[in-house]
């Protein structure tokens, strides 16, 4: 088993779904080392409030489109999206740009 | 298709029957269009002394020729007397006259000579997002779709598109930055093309692909249908920009009914932008407005200096990418050189 | 194990890239980046001869993510280019408990950060209806009509109070491109033709409206926000959007992850849609000129050819005998006097048998 423990941040108004949660410490562990997927399944299973809002988090089994993600603020694009590889501290932010300017 | 010009003939006007080319893709709505301008001609002929109003001429773009055979067999009896043609062309005939486009960092097109030569297959996946790949070869089908139609001297070209499948194209076009063709792309009316007057109809556009379905299983054309790839199991990354947009109105239909038939709607009252165009040197479309130019102005790493020496659309230079290249036919054949070409071929 | 190679930036090719553009894929450092977005929304400016040295602008100033990056952006661009301009912040007060409020109290705090002045007008003052006040009696279905037409003339009524006669926005290309998908959705062809233009003046109206960060993704506009650590709040409004525009928006997120650049592509198409001239029949000529023609329209409205025409009901400036804002707020204002009834606490059989004993009154 692998484990890490990385910083989670959710902005632009994400926080909603996470009961009002901006700044939160996550373990994940898993068989393999744990990638931002697994972090996502994790934070669906732990921190989500409503079931319901699944779908505003996660698509096709991904983080949604719109919503933007920073590992230790880069754009996660340049870092393998959700297949990057956790290490102990990153700080990953999920920021949804889809609410109002 | 209530013109005068394809109503039945009587004594010796047989002269003046245009002839109509089908482009067939073994798709729900192609098909149908074919049963029903089989039947149409059925019809026509039924009175002794008639002449059937127009000839038609099946084309299929592809190497599907089993599937035509079938097809053949289906609509034998009535196949000889209705005079009707069916053509399967190989689309690799598009490929000729190739040279290497390449856009700089700058937005800046060059032309430069090409040693390579490609077949399709090579020069489509030279594109390695799959909606480039698609709009590449919407182009080279239809291109394919009026060569022969010039090659086989047909005036009219019928498509099979449904209400769904026009919405859908105007909204793809739109969002692969081609707004500007929807108007000749999907309207009906004359085009020139190589010098000669084509009619391009769109006799379903007031079906919906859902009726049109239904058409399909109740006259019996389902085992005809070529299943398309489903896209429901892909990841959204891999879909097309056309996949995209038809899985949003298929999900919109039942809630919003009227939105594709509203979509089609402003569409048709759409025109093509004035002004002098230039021709782009990949699709062959009307540039209106310099990709090149409308980038800089909000680009800082725009350079003034750097000058294209061929036009090319917005839609192929995203498609290409800035700071790519690729291989392709630069050109358009002559009519000449389209019948001499074809010729060879039957 | 060899390392990663690091993603350098592609444009001082020196510093770690942090970000990558969606219009051209181009991998960008932080600093690259500011200086980039800056200079991009500089050339859009200039190209578009947006200001004038001694022009006083307004920023319509809501306390999210755009305004937010617009007004921090102006501000440097106004310092470092000299523009000479006199920026302003203005904003609405909609009368939304519990969102606005919170969202005010950052474009106070901007107010303090970027210097500058800041008014605020509230519907409440101008309409005498707040926006939970509105809902409350029309429900929330057409929250966003109301408010889109109350707060375009509010914003234009603050304005003028301001002596300004040039609004900014912070409509971005997202913002733009999803017109621009909603009036070919919605058919709308009056706006299908002009819904791409930088700036837009209402019929009658001398304010002058732009939107500086047209061609700006809203993902860059975030990113900015985010690594200038900007103050903005970020709520969604209580009356959510309508749920066919956000049909339109999850399209647009969809597309974009398989075609990047997809949101300038829409724009560039827009920016070239022109209808069709209307085929008119040779008639017989009407001696009728041409200002003395009214239009009346589906709505009821009246329009007035001649500009500098005054709303009856308000006075204020108008192209119709009665304006917009007004035609809504009169079909309020009959359902708040049902509404005053209801609130008297008269119960509901007592309300019908009332009902059918005026009916049968004389007089």
């Amino acid at each position: 088993m692998h484990s890490v423990t990385v910083k989670c941040e959710f902005l632009g108004g994400l926080d909603v779904i996470f009961g009002g949660v901006r700044k939160s410490e996550c373990t994940v562990a898993a068989q393999e080392p744990p990638t931002v997927k697994d972090l996502m399944y994790h934070i669906t299973e732990t921190l989500l409030v409503d079931k319901k809002d699944f779908d505003v988090f996660v698509e096709d089994g991904t983080i949604r489109p719109g919503i933007l993600v920073l590992i230790n603020d880069t754009d996660w694009e340049l870092e393998g999206e959700d297949e990057y590889v956790l290490q102990d501290g990153d700080v990953i932010a999920f920021t949804s740009t889809l609410h109002g300017g | 298709m209530q013109d005068e010009k394809f109503k039945v003939k009587f004594g010796n006007s047989r002269v003046e029957r245009p002839k109509v080319l089908l482009p067939l893709s073994y798709g729900s709505s192609s098909l149908a269009l074919l049963d029903m301008v089989i039947s149409h001609l059925e019809e026509q002929c039924q009175n002794e002394r008639a002449v059937q109003g127009y000839v038609l001429v099946v084309l299929h773009v592809g190497e599907d020729t089993a599937r035509m055979e079938r097809l053949r067999k289906k609509y034998s009896r009535v196949l000889e007397r209705l005079e009707v043609q069916f053509v399967t062309v190989d689309p690799a005939v598009f490929v000729r006259d190739l040279a290497k486009v390449a856009v700089t960092d700058e937005y800046a097109v060059h032309r430069t000579e090409n040693s390579e030569s490609l077949n399709l297959q090579e020069l489509l996946l030279q594109f390695d997002s799959r909606s480039s790949r698609q709009d590449f070869w919407q182009q080279v089908v239809q291109e394919v779709i009026f060569r022969s139609a010039v090659a086989h001297d047909c005036s009219v070209v019928i498509f099979g598109h449904s209400m769904s499948r026009l919405a859908e194209e105007i909204l793809a076009l739109t969002v692969k930055g081609r707004g500007s063709e929807t108007a000749h792309r999907l309207t009906d009316g004359t085009m020139d093309y190589v010098g000669c007057s084509l009619h391009v109809i769109h006799p379903l556009r007031e079906v919906l692909a859902s009726e049109i379905k239904e058409y399909v299983r109740f006259s019996g054309l389902q085992e005809m249908v070529a299943t398309e790839e489903s896209v429901k199991h892909k990841s959204a990354k891999n879909k097309t920009v056309n996949e995209l947009v038809c899985e949003y109105f298929e999900t919109v239909e039942s809630e919003y009914p009227e939105v594709i038939s509203t979509v089609v709607k402003i569409g048709t009252k759409l025109d093509s932008p004035q002004g002098m165009a230039q021709q782009c040197i990949l699709c062959q479309e009307a540039v209106y407005r310099d990709p090149k130019t409308w980038l800089e102005q909000m680009s800082e790493s725009a350079n003034k200096q750097a000058q294209s020496d061929v036009p090319l659309c917005y839609g192929c230079l995203v498609n290409v990418g800035v700071g790519g290249g690729a291989v392709w036919p630069v050109s358009r054949p002559s009519r000449e050189e389209i019948l001499a070409e074809y010729i060879l071929e039957e | 194990m060899p390392s990663r190679t690091p993603n350098l930036c592609q444009r001082c090719e020196a510093n770690k890239a942090v970000m990558r553009r969606p219009k051209n894929l181009q991998k960008l450092c932080k600093e690259c980046y500011f200086h980039v977005f800056e200079t991009e929304i500089h050339l859009t400016i200039e190209k578009e001869k947006l200001f004038y040295p001694g022009e006083k602008v307004a920023i319509g100033a809501s306390g999210g993510k755009d305004s937010t990056v617009l007004a921090s952006i102006l501000k440097t661009l106004n310092e470092r280019y000299n523009y000479g301009v006199h920026l302003v912040l203005l904003s609405i007060d909609e009368g939304i408990v519990g969102y606005r409020d919170d969202s005010l109290a950052t474009v106070k705090r901007n107010q303090q950060q970027y210097e500058m002045p800041l008014e605020i007008v509230s519907y409440k003052d101008l309409y005498n209806w707040t926006m939970d006040e509105i809902v409350s009696c029309s429900g929330v279905k057409s929250s966003c009509t109301y408010c889109g037409v109350l707060r375009r003339q509010a914003l234009d009524r603050g304005a003028m109070k301001l002596g300004i006669n040039h609004v900014v926005t912070g409509h971005n290309a997202d913002d733009m491109a999803e017109t621009v998908l909603m009036n070919l959705l919605r058919g709308d062809t009056a706006r299908l033709e002009s819904s791409t233009n930088i700036t837009t003046k209402s019929t009658g109206s001398p304010i002058k409206r732009s939107k500086p960060f047209k061609y700006c993704y809203q993902k860059e506009i975030v990113l900015y926000a985010h690594y200038k650590k900007l103050d903005y709040f970020s709520t969604e409004c209580t009356y959510a959007p309508e749920a066919f525009r956000g049909t339109a928006r999850v399209l647009m997120k969809n597309l974009e992850s398989v075609r990047p650049s997809c949101i300038l592509d829409i724009i560039y198409s827009g920016e070239h849609f022109k209808l069709k001239q209307r085929k008119k029949r040779p008639g017989p000529k009407k001696p009728v000129t041409e200002s003395q023609e009214t239009e009346i329209r589906s709505d009821g409205s009246v329009s007035l050819r001649n500009n500098g025409n005054r709303c009856e009901k308000c006075g204020y400036l108008s192209t119709n005998k009665i304006c917009k804002a007004c035609i809504l707020l009169q079909g309020l204002e009959l359902s708040r006097a049902k509404l005053n009834i209801a609130a008297e606490a008269v119960p509901k059989v007592k309300e019908d048998e009332l009902q059918h004993r005026l009916q049968h009154l004389s007089f």
